[in-house]
């Protein structure tokens, strides 16, 4: 992708990815990389640093005979996933008149 | 490089951090490979990239971290958040001159922001200590000549006045300097190492 995924916009996907169920590292990490080209080093950082605001919070469950740490959206995660996606959603329509502009302006 | 040897040089690079950060990053790793399955080993690796490069980034996200929880930063955190950060982007996979150009800038500015400061401290010092020696003038004539000692006396104080304020507001605009400065740094390199990959 020709793109650059800024810091807010990764918080934002990975608050979303977490706002359909709670995952773990290495999933969570695979299904970011479905989307954005992103290198797994900079994931770390921005899990612990949206835990440390109070986004998301931590639980572990025994997995075959280790723990896995699994991640989960809170309250205040949600409400600020949602002010992302507002956000984005006003930002995407106004790049889509710029890049696309004409095509379909009422 | 194989598993153990990854784990070693990212022990060795958050040698400095807390424990608990420490093992926070060291257990999220060592999951991550658990996930990945031992016959992904050598892809995560390279995917991961150099563990020199992960504990830089920790530590620079943690020292910034830690001046904003602060509610009074002090100079010496904000010079150490700024390091960190420095030391975070040589060892970022920015191409290597860019690397070194920022780099080197912000090695650039924390001298010429500590050499002001420097200065700014030697003046006010400077200022206090004259008005010492003003004050003890005055005390000194105040047989021969009353108010030649109280206009010295004056002057004395004046300067001591002057430069304890002036002191007070140097200490507060460094401490929010160096501050501010890891935090944009920061958050550039965040920008940086986020999108070099992407960008290729």
């Amino acid at each position: 992708m020709g793109f650059q995924v800024g810091s807010t916009l990764l918080d934002a996907c990975v608050l979303a990815v977490l706002s359909r169920g709670d995952t773990y590292g290495y999933v969570l990490t695979q299904t970011m990389r479905d989307v954005t080209d992103i290198s797994e080093s900079t994931l770390y950082p921005v899990l612990r640093r949206l835990q440390r605001d109070g986004y998301l919070t931590t639980y572990d469950q025994p997995y075959q005979g280790r723990n896995r740490r699994y991640y989960a959206i809170t309250e205040d995660g949600k409400k600020k996933f949602e002010g992302y996606k507002r956000d984005w959603i006003l930002y995407k329509t106004q790049v889509d008149k710029l890049l696309c502009g004409g095509d379909d302006d009422e | 490089m194989n598993r153990s040897e990854f784990f070693t040089k990212l022990e060795q690079g958050l040698s400095k951090v807390s424990k608990e950060e420490r093992d926070a990053a060291l257990n999220y790793y060592h999951e991550y490979f658990d996930d990945a399955g031992p016959e992904n080993e050598q892809r995560v690796i390279e995917e991961l990239g150099s563990p020199v490069q992960i504990a830089a980034r920790i530590k620079a996200d943690i020292a910034v971290k830690q001046l904003d929880e602060d509610t009074k930063p002090s100079m010496k955190k904000g010079i150490s958040a700024v390091w960190l950060v420095i030391l975070a982007i040589l060892a970022a996979p920015i191409a290597l001159p860019l690397a070194i150009g920022a780099a080197a800038l912000g090695i650039g500015l924390l001298a010429a922001l500590i050499g002001v400061i420097i200065a700014l401290v030697a003046g006010v010092a400077a200022f206090f200590i004259g008005g010492v020696v003003v004050i003890a003038a005055g005390i000194a004539v105040m047989a021969t000549s009353v108010p030649t000692a109280i206009f010295s006396i004056g002057v004395g104080l004046l300067a001591l006045g002057g430069s304890i304020l002036i002191g007070i507001l140097v200490v507060l605009a460094a401490r929010g300097i160096f501050g501010s400065m890891a935090k944009i740094m920061n958050k550039q390199l965040n920008k940086k190492s986020k999108g070099d990959d992407i960008n290729e």
